[in-house]
This record gives C-alpha cells, sequence and structure tokens, in this order.
C-alpha cells in the first residue's frame, strides 16, 4: 500500500564539465547539504559509543515496587533502573542482584524472575551498583490450580513464535492445509482449526508431546516453516500445558484481556546501551500479568535501535525511535531517545510568543539539541515563496526585499503571498492530487468544474471543516454539484471509505477490508462500520452529457442497506472510527450526513490532527507524524505536544488553513537554516535545521521556465498554463513525469515520488529542458548578455535569475575568471554559466 | 559494569555454541552435526517431498544426498556440497534467514575432514505411542466399521483398534497399533480380517490385519511418510486401497513382500478412496478439492469429475454412481457411466478428453446442515449415511437420492459412520469419543458407550 515512504530528499551529485566544475566546488562548499552532514554524523558517532561511563545517582527505580501475584504459573519480571547525573536512564536489571526474604513464599531467578510458591507476604530485595531496592509482594493463590487457557496462554504463543503471521499460517489460504486467524484475530476459529480438523490429528490428548502441534514448530518432524519453539521454554511448556489438561476450551466467564502497558514509557539512554523492557497486561477482573515473554516486539526506526525477542533494547545511533510490543492485537510502545552525553549543554530558552517554536525548542532541549541559527532574508524569500506559492521570486522582488528595513518584513511577505495567484495554484494543485481530480476518471468538464471549485475555494480560504462537508457532500453531475467529482472518482463504496479515511482523517484502512489491521487494532467491523456510510452512493452516466467520456452522475440510493461484513456474514451498521456506531435507520435517510457530521465535529480526534499534520509535511521535510497519511498508535509522533497544540490552535481558528500555515512559516522553526550545527548534525527528525528537499516536479519546471524565459508548451492543457496550473496529469511531459508528478489513482501522498534518480541527473545534465533554455535565441541568457555590459553585472544577474540570490565576492571572483577564459566569447560563457548553475543542487532543492 | 555484562553475554554465547567442542575433539554426528542439521535444515529437507529431493531422515537418505548429488565427499570439507552451499558471502543455503555462524560452517567442516561418519543411524527419535490402560481423556474415534454380519463394530480410537459387539454385551477387543492416529477400520468380506490403517502424522503410514479370531496381529507394513487416509479392500479382498498425504492413492497388497503401486493422482492429501464393484476403477476425494476417477488397471486418471469451492472429505460408489461430499456441505452424485464416456487415454496419461459436460452427469442430492465428514455406504451398496459438523445423520438410497432416515442429536461433531449390509444399524462416532448405534429407519438408539475403559475419578469431556 504504502509504496514509497517519505525520506529526506537527496539529489545526487550531478557530474559537471571542465568548465562548470569550479564554480561547482565554490557553491557546494558554502552550502553543506544533508547528505555529507549524515556522513559526518556518523564519523562523530563511531568515536562515541560507550564513552560515557554511566555513573548513577540517587535511587534504583524498581518496577514494579508492589506486586500481587494470584496465579501459581504466572511469574513477573523486575526491572531495575538508575538516572545519571545528566538526566539519562541506565538499565541496571542485567547486573542487579535479587533475593527473597522469603523463599517459601515467592522465589526469584539471579535474573529477577519472580515467582509464587505459596500464599504469604515477602520481599524481593535488589541491589544493584551499591544501591538498593524492594519489591513487596503479596501471594494471594487461588485454591486450586488454574486450568491453561486457549485465549490466553496458547494464541498468545501462536503469535509469539509467528505461527500465525501473514507468511506462515495466518495466510488466507493457511500453509500446509493449517490456517490460522491472521496474528489471532478469530480464537474460535483457531481452537476448531487446531482440536478439530482432520480427525483431530494435530493433537494428542493422551500423548501430549507427541502432537503434531508440537512436534512441527519444535523441528521433530518436516516443517516448512523450520524450528519457532524451543523445548522446555516458556512457550512450550504452555502450549504442552494445555494439551496435558484436554485441549479444551475456555469456560465462558473467564476474565478477559483489556488493555497493555508498557514500562518505561519513555527512555532517554545513550548510544550502547541497553533496556529491558517490561509488559503488562490487565484482565478484566483487575488483575496484572506480565507478558513481557509472551510479546511480539518491532523497532520503527532500526538504525537507531534492535530490540530482542525478550524485549531487550539495544541502542545504537543517535537519535529517536519507537519500539513497539504486540500482545492479543493490542499494541503498546516505548519511546527511546538516543542522546549523546554533553554536560556543556545550555538549553535555549523555550519562546512562548509562537506555538510552533515553544514545543519544538522543548523537545530539542530534551535531547541536548540546539537550533540552528535563523536563514539569511534572501534564503528565506526563496524558501517561502517556493513553499507557499511554488515559484522563486524575482529579482526584483529579492532587491525589494533585501533593502526593506522593517524588522516585520518577513511577517508582510507572508501576508502578500497568501493574495498572489501563485498561492491559490499551488494549494489547488494539492487538493487536485489528495482528492484525485483527473480525467482517467472524470469527463473533462467535470475536472474543469473541480478544479475551479478548489480554486475558488483556496482564494477565499474556505474553513477546512466547510470544505470537507462540501467535498463529502457532491451529488448529481456537474451541472449540480462540481464536488460530486469525489465520489464519480471511486470505483466504489470500498474506494470511497479508504480515500476518504486516508485524506481526511489520515488513516490507512484497505488491510482492514480483509483481515484485521496489522498495525491498529481496526477490524472488519471498523471496516464494514465506514462501508455502510458510503455504500448508498452510486454512479450512473450523466444523462445531460450525453457521449461525454466519463460523464458520471453520483446518486444517492436510499433503499441500500447497511454493507455485509464478510467475515460474519452479518449486516455491519454504520460505525465511525473508534467504534461508537450511531443509531441510524437502515433506509430512508442519506447515511453520509452521520459521517460528515462526525467529521468535521470539534471533538473529531482524527480530522484536524491529519490535517495538521499533513500542512506541516508541506513546509518540512517530513509529517510530525511520519508517512503522514498513516496515522496509528505505533507509528507515533515525533512531537506530540506540537502536533497537539496546532491541533487545538487550528480547531480554535475555525478550521483556518491560511492561519495554520502563518503559524507554521511565521515560526523561527521553518525559518532556519539548513546549515547544522555540532548539537543538531545527527537530527533529521525534530526540526532543529531545515532539511533541504528537492523541488516537487511542477515547482521545478516553473522555476526552471522563470529563470531561463524560455516557456514550456503542454499537449493536453490550455496555452500558457503552468505546470502548477495543469488539469490533472494526462498531459504530455517527460520532465513533471520524471521528476514524479502524481497520476492522481491513490489518495496517498507517496503517489507523489520526491526521490532522486540518476535519470534526473542526466536528464538536467544532456536534457532539452536546460539546453536549450539557456541556449534560447529568445531567451534570458541572450536577453542579459544583450542587457548587461559589464561581466559582474551579468553574473549577479545570472545568480539572482537561477538561485535567487547574490552571489558571494570568492563565487564573483571565480565567475569573472571563468568568463575571462572564453575570450570574447560572452554569450558561449553565459550560456554555460547559467547551465551550471542551474545543474547545482542549490536550485533543485528548497533549503 | 558493561564489560562484567559483555563476559556474560560471550559466556552464554560460547555455551550455547556448538563450537564448544575444541579443536582436537572427535565430531560425533548424533552429538555435533545432527542438532545443527536439525535446526537449519532438516525443516525443509524431510518429510514427503524434501526440498531438492534431498532427505535428512534417515542415514542412508543423508549419504546418498539429493537432487544435485552426494552431500559429502569424506575428508575433503571444500569439496563437499554441504559446505559450498552455506558458506561464502551469500550462501545459498538456507534459502532465508540468517547463514550458519562460522562456528558450526567449522563443526561441519571437521565432521566432514575427520570422515564423515553418521554415527546414529535414525537421528530423530520416532515418538512412542502411548496405549493408555485407562484414558483420563476419551479418544476421539476417527473410524467405525461393522463386520458383515452385523453382530460386531470395530471403532478406530486414536491408536488402537476396540471390537464391541453391537448389542453391547461382553468385553471389548483392544487391538493396539504403532500408529498414533488411525483413519480407517474395515472388515474383510469374509468377516475374518480387520484391516486397520493410519499412521503417525508427517512420520510413516502404516496398514495393520488382525485376525478377528484371536485378535492376533497378522500383518504390519509402512509406507508413505505421513498417515495414510481412508480407503477400503479391494472386491478381490487381496488388496486395500488407501489415500496418501502426498497425493498417491497407495494400492498395498495384504502380504509382505509384494510392491506398493503408487498411483499419483491429486496435488493434495487423497482424503478418501472407493473401489467400484468390478474392481476396475478407484475413485479418489482430495484434499485439493477435486474428486477423481482412475484406471485401476493402468494407474492413470480417467477423469476428474468434480472440483469443489472446498475440500473433499469422503467417497463412496455403488458402482452407478460415485458420491462425495465436504466442507462446502453440497452432496453430490456423479453418474460414471455418462462422467467417462468415450474416455480414452493416450499418450503419457491423465490426458483423457472428456466429452460430456458436468451437469450430464451430476446430481445434486439435497443440501447438508453442516460440513460433512464422513460417508459409509451399506453392505449392499444401495444406501449411505451422511455425517458431519451438523448434529444429524442423514440416510439416503442412492439410486434415487432420496431421504431415507434421519437421525437427530447426535454427538458432534461427527468423525465417522458405518451402515450394516442392509442399511437397518447406523453406527456413530464422535469426537468426544462416543460410539452410538441406532436402528433404522426409526433412528431409536441402541447404544451409547465410550468404547475404551476410562478411568473413574475424571469426568470425561
Amino acid at each position: 500500500m504504502n509504496r514509497k515512504p517519505r525520506t529526506p530528499v537527496m539529489f545526487l551529485p550531478t557530474q559537471l564539465t571542465t568548465s562548470g566544475t569550479q564554480q561547482m566546488a565554490t557553491m557546494t562548499t558554502n552550502r553543506p547539504f544533508f547528505m555529507a552532514l549524515g556522513f559526518l554524523g556518523m564519523l562523530a558517532l563511531a568515536g562515541s559509543v560507550q564513552a560515557e561511563s554511566p555513573g548513577v545517582i540517587g535511587q534504583l527505580t524498581v518496577e514494579p515496587s508492589q506486586l500481587v501475584m494470584t496465579h501459581p504459573r504466572r511469574g513477573h519480571s523486575v526491572v531495575v533502573t538508575a538516572r545519571t547525573p545528566l538526566g539519562r536512564t541506565v538499565d541496571l536489571t542485567a547486573e542487579a542482584t535479587f533475593g527473597s526474604s522469603d523463599p517459601g513464599v515467592v522465589r526469584v531467578s539471579p535474573l529477577g524472575w519472580i515467582e509464587a510458591v505459596s500464599n504469604g507476604t515477602a520481599r524481593i530485595q535488589v541491589q544493584a551498583n551499591g544501591l538498593l531496592g524492594v519489591v513487596q509482594v503479596e501471594v494471594k493463590l487461588p485454591a486450586a490450580v488454574p486450568r491453561h487457557s486457549f485465549r490466553d496462554d496458547v494464541m498468545p504463543v501462536l503469535s509469539k513464535t509467528g505461527c500465525n503471521q501473514g507468511a506462515c499460517h495466518g495466510y488466507s489460504l493457511g500453509k500446509n492445509g493449517f490456517k490460522l486467524s491472521l496474528r489471532g484475530a478469530d480464537p474460535k476459529a483457531d481452537f476448531d482449526s487446531l482440536t478439530d480438523e482432520f480427525l483431530g490429528r494435530r493433537i494428542n490428548r493422551h500423548n501430549p508431546s507427541a502432537s503434531l502441534f508440537l512436534t512441527k514448530p519444535l523441528g521433530e518432524v518436516a516443517h516448512k516453516g523450520g524450528v519457532r519453539l524451543e523445548a522446555d521454554s516458556l512457550e512450550h511448556r504452555l502450549l504442552l500445558g494445555w494439551v496435558r489438561e484436554g485441549a479444551k476450551a475456555d469456560s465462558p466467564g473467564a476474565a478477559t484481556f483489556e488493555s497493555l502497558s508498557i514500562y518505561p514509557r519513555r527512555v532517554v539512554i545513550g548510544p550502547g546501551w541497553q533496556q529491558q523492557l517490561q509488559v503488562i497486561a490487565t484482565y478484566s477482573d483487575g488483575s496484572l500479568r506480565d507478558v513481557t515473554r509472551l510479546s511480539v516486539f518491532t523497532v520503527n526506526t532500526e538504525r537507531i535501535a534492535a530490540v530482542t525477542r525478550d524485549g531487550l533494547v539495544q541502542a545504537s545511533m543517535l537519535g529517536e525511535t519507537a519500539v513497539s510490543a504486540r500482545f492479543e492485537r493490542t499494541f503498546a510502545t516505548a519511546e527511546f531517545l538516543v542522546l549523546e552525553p554533553r554536560e556543556d549543554f545550555e538549553p535555549t530558552p523555550v519562546p512562548t510568543d509562537n506555538v510552533v517554536d515553544r514545543f519544538v525548542i522543548q523537545k530539542l532541549n530534551s535531547m541536548n539539541v540546539r537550533p540552528s541559527a535563523l536563514v539569511d532574508d534572501a534564503g528565506f524569500l526563496r524558501r517561502v515563496s517556493i513553499d507557499m506559492t511554488g515559484i522563486q521570486p524575482e529579482p526584483d522582488q529579492l532587491q525589494a526585499f533585501l533593502a526593506d528595513k522593517d524588522p516585520k518584513k518577513r511577517t508582510r511577505l507572508i501576508e502578500r503571498l497568501f493574495r498572489t495567484e501563485a498561492f491559490v495554484d499551488q494549494w489547488s494543485l494539492k487538493w487536485g492530487d489528495l482528492l484525485q481530480n483527473s480525467r482517467t476518471k472524470l469527463s473533462d468538464p467535470a475536472v474543469f468544474a473541480f478544479r475551479e471549485w478548489l480554486r475558488e475555494a483556496v482564494a477565499t480560504n474556505r474553513p477546512l471543516d466547510q470544505f470537507a462537508r462540501e467535498v463529502l457532500g457532491g451529488q448529481g453531475g456537474v451541472s449540480e454539484s462540481p464536488t460530486a467529482a469525489f465520489y464519480a472518482v471511486s470505483n466504489d463504496a470500498h474506494d470511497t471509505l479508504q480515500r476518504t479515511t486516508q485524506v481526511f482523517c489520515g488513516i490507512r484502512m484497505l488491510c482492514a477490508r480483509c483481515h484485521p489491521h496489522p498495525f491498529e487494532n481496526w477490524t472488519q467491523e471498523d471496516y464494514y462500520g465506514l462501508f455502510s456510510f458510503f455504500n448508498q452512493v452510486a454512479t450512473k452516466n450523466d444523462p445531460r452529457l450525453p457521449g461525454v467520456k466519463n460523464a458520471k452522475s453520483v446518486v444517492i440510493n436510499l433503499k441500500t442497506g447497511f454493507g455485509t461484513n464478510p467475515r460474519s456474514g452479518q449486516a455491519q451498521p454504520p460505525r465511525f472510527l473508534g467504534g461508537r456506531e450511531p443509531k441510524l435507520a437502515t433506509g430512508g435517510i442519506d447515511r453520509r450526513e452521520a459521517y460528515i457530521g462526525w467529521l468535521t465535529s470539534k471533538d473529531n480526534p482524527f480530522f484536524a490532527r491529519s490535517l495538521v499534520n499533513r500542512v506541516w509535511s508541506y513546509f518540512f521535510h517530513r509529517g510530525i507524524i511520519d508517512p503522514v497519511d498513516d496515522l496509528r498508535s505505533t507509528n507515533p509522533a515525533i512531537n506530540p505536544k506540537l502536533l497537539d497544540a496546532l491541533t487545538a490552535d487550528l480547531i480554535a481558528s475555525g478550521f483556518d488553513m491560511r492561519h495554520l500555515m502563518r503559524t507554521i512559516v511565521s515560526s523561527r522553526t521553518y525559518q532556519r537554516s539548513s546549515v547544522a550545527n555540532n548539537s543538531n548534525i545527527h537530527d533529521d527528525m525534530n526540526f532543529s535545521r531545515f532539511v533541504p528537499r528537492r523541488l516537487p516536479a511542477e515547482t521545478l519546471l516553473d522555476c526552471l521556465v522563470q529563470a531561463t524565459g524560455v516557456p514550456e508548451k503542454f499537449s493536453g492543457a490550455p496555452a500558457g498554463f503552468t505546470a502548477k496550473q495543469l488539469p490533472d496529469a494526462n498531459i504530455q511531459s517527460d520532465f513533471l513525469k520524471l521528476f514524479g508528478k502524481p497520476q492522481r489513482m491513490e489518495a496517498c501522498e507517496c503517489e507523489r515520488d520526491s526521490g532522486a534518480n540518476m535519470l534526473q541527473a542526466l536528464h538536467f545534465i544532456n536534457g532539452q529542458s536546460i539546453l536549450s533554455r539557456v541556449s534560447a535565441g529568445n531567451g534570458r541568457v541572450a536577453g542579459l548578455v544583450k542587457s548587461e555590459k559589464e561581466v559582474v553585472g551579468l553574473i549577479e544577474r545570472l545568480y539572482t535569475w537561477s538561485l535567487c540570490r547574490r552571489p558571494t565576492d570568492k563565487e564573483q571572483a571565480v565567475a569573472v575568471k571563468f568568463f575571462s577564459s572564453y575570450g570574447d566569447k560572452r554569450q558561449e560563457a553565459a550560456q554555460d554559466f547559467m547551465w551550471a548553475l542551474l545543474n547545482s543542487r542549490e536550485f533543485m532543492m528548497v533549503h | 559494569m558493561r564489560a562484567a555484562r559483555s563476559i556474560l553475554v560471550a559466556l552464554v554465547t560460547v555455551a550455547a555454541s556448538p563450537a564448544g567442542v575444541s579443536a582436537d575433539d572427535v565430531i560425533s554426528f548424533r552429538r555435533h552435526v545432527w542438532p545443527i542439521l536439525k535446526r537449519h535444515c532438516y525443516g525443509c529437507h524431510s518429510g514427503e517431498k524434501p526440498e531438492g529431493k534431498l532427505s535428512l531422515a534417515t542415514a542412508a537418505s543423508i549419504r546418498s544426498g539429493g537432487d544435485t548429488g552426494p552431500l559429502l565427499v569424506p575428508g575433503k570439507p571444500g569439496r563437499s556440497l554441504l559446505i559450498q552451499m552455506i558458506s561464502g558471502e551469500e550462501p545459498s543455503m538456507p534459502p532465508k534467514g540468517r547463514p550458519l555462524s562460522r562456528a558450526k560452517i567449522d563443526v561441519l567442516k571437521r565432521w566432514i575432514l575427520q570422515g564423515g561418519k553418521i554415527d546414529s543411524v535414525a537421528p530423530v527419535a520416532e515418538p512412542k505411542v502411548v496405549i493408555p490402560v485407562e484414558y483420563t481423556h476419551a479418544p476421539a474415534m476417527t473410524a467405525v466399521a461393522f463386520s458383515p454380519d452385523g453382530q460386531r463394530i470395530a471403532c478406530a480410537c486414536r491408536s488402537e483398534v476396540v471390537v464391541v459387539t453391537t448389542s453391547g454385551t461382553g468385553i471389548p477387543l483392544r487391538l493396539p497399533t504403532r500408529s498414533d492416529l488411525l483413519t480407517h477400520v474395515e472388515f474383510s468380506a469374509d468377516g475374518k480380517m480387520l484391516l486397520a490403517a493410519g499412521g503417525t502424522p508427517s512420520r510413516f503410514g502404516e496398514v495393520c490385519v488382525f485376525s478377528v479370531a484371536d485378535g492376533k496381529r497378522v500383518l504390519a507394513r509402512r509406507v508413505s511418510g505421513d498417515t495414510l487416509f481412508r480407503g477400503g479392500f479391494a472386491p478381490d479382498g487381496k488388496r486395500v486401497a488407501l489415500g496418501g498425504a502426498d497425493g498417491a492413492v497407495y494400492v498395498i497388497p495384504l502380504d509382505e513382500k509384494s510392491a506398493v503401486r503408487r498411483i499419483e493422482l491429486h496435488s493434495d492429501w487423497v482424503v478418501d478412496v472407493a473401489w467400484t464393484p468390478d474392481g476396475k476403477k478407484l475413485i479418489t476425494a482430495g484434499r485439493d478439492k477435486a474428486t477423481k476417477v482412475a484406471s485401476v488397471q493402468t494407474g492413470k486418471l480417467l477423469r476428474t469429475v468434480d472440483s469443489s469451492p472446498e475440500r473433499v472429505s469422503s467417497v463412496v460408489t455403488d458402482g452407478v454412481f460415485a458420491v462425495s461430499a465436504g466442507k462446502s456441505r453440497a452432496l453430490i452424485g456423479y453418474q460414471l457411466d455418462v462422467a467417462l464416456q468415450n474416455i480414452s487415454v493416450t499418450g503419457a496419461g491423465n490426458g483423457a478428453k472428456p466429452i460430456t459436460r458436468r451437469n450430464q452427469y451430476a446430481k445434486n442430492f439435497e443440501g447438508q446442515p453442516g460440513e460433512v465428514i464422513d460417508i459409509a455406504i451399506s453392505g449392499n451398496r444401495k444406501a449411505i449415511a451422511v455425517a458431519g459438523a451438523a448434529s444429524e445423520v442423514r440416510v439416503y438410497t442412492v439410486a434415487d437420492r432420496k431421504r431415507t432416515a434421519t437421525v437427530k442429536n447426535v454427538r458432534v461433531p461427527v468423525y465417522c459412520v458405518a451402515l450394516n449390509r442392509n442399511a437397518s444399524l447406523l453406527a456413530v462416532g464422535s469426537r468426544d469419543g462416543y460410539l452410538e448405534v441406532f436402528r433404522l429407519p426409526k433412528a431409536e438408539r441402541t447404544l451409547s458407550r465410550i468404547p475404551v475403559p476410562m478411568k473413574k475419578t475424571v469426568g470425561s469431556r
């Protein structure tokens, strides 16, 4: 589904001809870009692993400090930590020694595994690093030894050992005749296939250890899945115990699993350090169970840290990552911050005037990172112009901006950009992509009508809630409702619910169509609950546009009942994301209205949050949550407070899109330089510096056209349209294709390819897009050669048209030398020179 | 503090690694080599269809190697295929997951250098079959059959056969086998012999014949690498045909020596086989969802008469119709003469070109209330009983597909059913271990018992 996750863009260093090499060398040393930084960062890291010997202060933290044990087989782990003077966590679990005050009541293994022996109370004494800690244990065992439970003992093992994963028996057709529900979604079905299928061949109740169900994963007989179970491991003992007791079904009324928590939730450690995790399940009778050894652990960013099968996290690189534990299809997440020790770190004063800066700086302070300085005026002008309006400023705008002495000129610039036509072009393009306005699925008139509607919405700054209401409320043909195009794009209600959820909630539901979502607790009930909001929508041919290709009219069949959940075969009533089912009649009303009301409510937990995240990502190299349209508990925000604050701010502003943009681009965070300092060189996630990214296809082409003064002709669109104004991707343009303009076939930000490849580099070096433009007789270069008599002036004009800044003295000197090497061939020199400037990474990136 | 942990880790690594053997030790196959092969290789290179035809199941098969030749050149690790496959930058084996550690490869190299002897003939211990004197959990009844005179009933109770009288009197005769799971029991036409077939899952299939008079085992033959499934005596009584997990029908002569015939027909387990009364054709039901007809004489497929949307569990035939059913709940009769009209098998076989269409020969019975697990046919081949996940067993006349009796409230799921010669008695075996006998057509229950002895103190399921 997610074909291309967004990554920080790195353009390939372009190879240059001899004439350009020197200039490029000068320019690139001026501007250290991300790639070089990343490399330096790695060097710095290699030398720093385990540099700090963690002297600890204060007390041991022992988790849990109190424990009530009510089950004879369920032991409990202890996690022992302490803190360094610099506030980082040191895991002492492995070094600690443990002793029980009364081994007749509880015993404890050398690794800190506590087991109940008999009723009573006792203390577990913990000693580590000369410090002491205690766990108070109360043992209250039931009179009879509880039976093993299929639900609570066997099912978690099937997940832990991977039996029910998608590549194995969790595959929709099973493997080798044995099918389990994917990741344990359907315990009843799994019980039946284990105990009942093929004359009960998998379980032998009177010879338990001979059960195929055990000999296969133990590797005692042929098993394509290999050895999944260690003899006498906890997992093996649970499975064997259940078979020994007759492989029985659970008695109804037993306590059920309710929630999952992880300890520690937030860890600050150094590279090379470790931290043991502890995962606790809470059951409906209030009992707690240590399920660390039955949980499945995954690390979100593997280069930062690794986690073992048993939940021991090993930090490797500076940075941060989430570590998720999965038990019973529920996730708990611990945040890991891997930091270099920095005793001399002085926190940056936390600003209070801008909500963005406040939370970004707070986060950076907690990470011992100082932000980069602010970008200079020329840099800001180019950056904000490109991001807000998709086009570079022209030299006279640069001139005026640099000359302006008003301290509030950046604020004034932002307000001016809001009023430009290019702003409307830029943001109606984004919406057009996202809502898939394209002649592939829509008629020509529908595409233009929807495009006009979007332009008007952007130009009048329509509040986002109203925007969504109108997009989702469309009905009829082009003449009645331009926004009905949203539905006309969909193949069916599946398409509609997936697009709606992805665009307006930032959530990907496709997985849950066929099976429970693997990374979030969305089920088929949730999926078909959404389906039932949209399955009254249908399209038919628009009778008023006979013979027009793709002319569709959106109709609502009020009689259509709820959708059917294929797993249960039952009708699924409409259900909002999160589980609430509104009481709606099965027919006679347009059920979309209930959905729209829920979506655009101020209390909706997804709508504003996902839009904030999405808009943020248009101004930075990543979202606060990334990928931006994949919000889920296992993909936590890099800065939750920032996201929360911006969300609240957007709602308070009445869903004012421009207010949100203004808050973002006015912040110091947005205005940081892309030059790193020694404390933020590793950080490419927390917005401590500006991380350059490649210009989007349309912007790149429009900037190229503006710099060279040679327009691009598109077949398939009205003459004079800029790349940003194109109605859709159904036009002939190798350039736009090559640089990743989305085809509008998906509601995913990932459809736009922001990556760099060799073909792009070759196209810039050898392709006609630049060569023919710099040498055009009526182009910018030819004009400047005529109007600028002095070489110095010519060089400056070429710089300002291409890179939107004046050359440095050093660059100026090199350029003069370069021009003199061409003798009287000034025209040729100017062409080569501009070609080199346009081939620089500085031109191709917003930085 | 960190150093201490590193040492601890190092110690653990050494202890767990087979490299713990020191340089001069003699490498033992059983103690050093086999654990490595079992962990990293055995999963795929064993079983019914070992990858690359290399099986590590026996010493002989390890020695003979697979498709690409012998595994070892004794004394020359570098020239041995085993070492070549697992070493190098990107070793070919294992195909997925991490390559073997250098220490493990080193053990294998040294083993080959020392001659590559295999000092243990059966590297994988065969699990003992346990037949308790008294059971704690009643074993599911997996197969059931009437004697030709209807006086006795043989029940397969997991690993043993228990023969009880239909009246329920007398002491049951217990016949233990060495198979973990029996899937089929059947009396010979003269009632003197009792066939029990099955095997141990993922290990072997086995056929046993007992003399009914004294309970002595007169024959035991092992075939296949997994249990055998259902099937039956040939009309001549000299052979049995049983389904195999490798997609083949096993035709097994009932003596110690004559060769076993394998007829490959399905792409998955053959779960049931039925002989036509003339002994010329075999009808087979597969987990691959197909129902097929094959010629006994040539061993060729005559026709795949049906492909169900779900797996098929059972098949019977009266010679005119074949009847099969399974998970899809559809009970369908196939008129054989129409289905096989003008079928001629040419060339390498399985190339039959049928001329009739399915709707010309497939005749639907009424739909079934649940997954069908077993179909029984009466001795006179006129009636069938159909049973499975639903709580009723239905009896039909084959010729007109009419229901003649319904037995309600049986213990579910039913794993096996049997009819006596004239379909006046029905035996039902269930997962909970019960045998129940009903008089037809009125469905009066005449017997209900667990045939194996149970421990008194423990309640059964």
